[in-house]
């Protein structure tokens, strides 16, 4: 334990909290809507698809981040003109996906510096976040959730019940489009911070347990962001008293095991029937 | 030219990716039916934390691909009834076999004293480095996957287009549901071996996806998705061999004209469904009643 405050005393440590509990947050609230929408998939597929994006910028000599907006940001485009249909949606995710992970490749092909930059992007670099790339990310998530919160009514009655929303005259489309676009912009975020593969987890893990906790919206989504910010910092500080495992394999345990004994405690509502 | 032709890499680039297509776009059609397309990209990722814990453990990728493969099959299939609409639990399985697949990486780049991105290799494999002794298994899995495919034939596809009827009609839709995962699996592995784990989706979904908006009879459809499967890689391939550009890999033809021939299904069929509403609901009960 002593170990632990002790190093809770360095920078990088504060930092690396401080920006991921940041996310963290964002992810959370976005990732309930995400599963009540369906839209799992585009949780997963976003990520890998500014990690393209990323990966051209960085062949193109200028800061990932354009890059990750860019490409996560006109995703979200396609994304929203592929229809409502499950089945079709998630192929037209799946593809789009992976057109932009070929495109991620031949960038990689092309680039003959130091690609280690580029797998940076995948696996995060959370231990070496500067000072003011906390600020940058405080700033831009406060923003986020602002237009969260300015969406919040009709993104619930749209999520909720669809048909009545549209009945009642809720533009379903617009606020579609610009939760998506909100999307991008908080994977974009959360992808500099722990790297592509553990955003899909702070999107998803904590409002999956969460909905199978609690009923009201409001519940579920402080919940999330109560289990987002937990994962969080067990998975950091896990990972910082073993030294070298990766704080991304923590943080996916831990939200998944307290998944499955959410469920079991539940009655296995849905792991079992 | 004919060097190339005449190379060992050609030829093994050439059967293995015939044979990856044709079963990429048969197994993918009935993934299509089934509405499994988030599944199939999850085993494509849990194949990747297969892959690098048993290079960890010294054996060959392919084992772990398998195992893991086989695992997760078995948590999809202690799910609730059936898949779809069942995205959560599906992800969930997925981000924890990412957090596998990230700690296998670090272990492995720690053990070998080789840097963890040269584990990274798994994440876009290419056609042009298939080893000799990989085409003999490649046809054996394919021949066994496409023969159970065949056998179960019927029951599968009434099945996968009406659950329902199916199992009124005394089809045992839990089995053939978990048959298909197993298949689906084992194509997965296969489908990683050839193109990567990122790309592997692409050759699975592409062309099953725009042959069912394309040709609405079942046999017909599969077979153009087969049809469109080859296209995609022997173009692919043929460009990587014989065009321009010398640095860019096969894997990004292929991702690349997979998309823009679904995209082009996607839009002639929007066009078309426009026109034709009605008929579509017809066409869709015929389907069933075949």
């Amino acid at each position: 334990m002593t170990g632990l405050w002790h190093l809770l005393g360095y920078q990088f440590l504060q930092n690396a909290l401080a920006a991921s509990c940041t996310v963290a947050v964002c992810a959370a609230v976005i990732g309930y809507f995400l599963i009540g929408r369906g839209l799992t998939f585009a949780g997963h597929a976003f990520p890998n698809i500014g990690f393209a994006g990323a990966a051209g910028a960085v062949l193109a000599g200028v800061a990932p981040v354009f890059g990750l907006f860019s490409f996560t940001i006109g995703a979200a485009l396609v994304f929203s003109f592929l229809g409502k249909e499950g089945r079709d949606r998630d192929l037209g995710i799946g593809v789009t996906m992976t057109f932009c992970l070929g495109l991620g490749l031949f960038f990689l092909a092309l680039y003959s510096g130091y690609a280690d930059r580029v797998y940076g992007i995948l696996f995060g670099t959370i231990l070496g976040i500067s000072a003011g790339e906390v600020a940058v990310t405080l700033v831009a998530s406060a923003v986020t959730l602002a237009a969260l919160a300015f969406l919040f009514r009709p993104l619930l009655f749209s999520t909720a019940v669809p048909e009545s929303a549209l009945a009642r005259g809720v533009p379903a489309k617009l606020v579609a489009g610009a939760f998506l676009v909100l999307t991008a912009i908080t994977v974009s975020l959360a992808v500099q911070i722990t790297g592509s593969l553990l955003v899909f987890t702070l999107l998803v893990g904590p409002a999956a347990t969460a909905r199978s906790v609690f009923r009201r919206p409001l519940a579920v989504i402080a919940l999330a962001v109560g289990l987002g910010e937990v994962y969080v910092v067990a998975g950091i500080l896990a990972a910082a008293a073993t030294g070298t495992l990766p704080v991304s394999f923590f943080v996916a345990a831990f939200s998944f095991v307290t998944f499955i004994l959410v469920r079991w405690l539940r009655g296995g509502t849905s792991w079992k029937r | 030219m004919e060097a190339i032709v005449a190379s060992e890499t050609f030829r093994n680039a050439l059967v293995g990716g015939s044979l990856t297509a044709v079963l990429c776009a048969c197994v993918g059609y009935f993934m299509v039916l089934r509405a499994l397309a988030f599944a199939s990209e999850a085993l494509t990722d849990i194949g990747f934390a297969g892959a690098t814990g048993s290079v960890l453990l010294g054996w060959s990728p392919f084992f772990g691909m398998m195992g893991f493969g086989l695992l997760a099959v078995l948590a999809f299939g202690s799910l609730n009834n059936r898949l779809r609409g069942r995205d959560v639990e599906v992800g969930m399985v997925l981000s924890f076999a990412l957090g596998l697949g990230v700690l296998f990486l670090s272990l492995y780049g720690r053990s070998s004293a080789t840097h963890a991105s040269s584990g990274v290799g798994l994440l876009f494999g290419s056609l042009l480095s298939l080893p000799g002794p990989l085409i003999g298994i490649l046809l054996a899995i394919a021949v066994g996957v496409l023969f159970v495919l065949g056998a179960l034939f019927r029951p599968l596809l009434f099945s996968s287009i009406d659950p329902e009827a199916a199992r009124a009609r005394g089809v045992p839709t839990k089995a053939l549901d978990f048959v298909f995962l197993l298949l689906l699996a084992v194509t997965t592995a296969v489908g990683i071996q050839a193109m990567g784990v990122l790309l592997a989706f692409a050759l699975l979904s592409a062309p099953a996806g725009a042959a069912h908006k394309l040709v609405r009879h079942p046999l017909g459809a599969l077979l153009t998705a087969v049809g469109l499967g080859l296209a995609i890689t022997w173009g692919g391939l043929a460009l990587a061999f014989f065009g321009p550009w010398t640095r860019v890999p096969v894997g990004v033809y292929i991702a690349s004209f997979s998309a823009l021939i679904y995209a082009v299904a996607l839009v002639r069929d929007r066009f078309r469904g426009r026109l034709e509403v009605e008929e579509h609901g017809h066409h869709h009960e015929r389907e069933v009643h075949d």
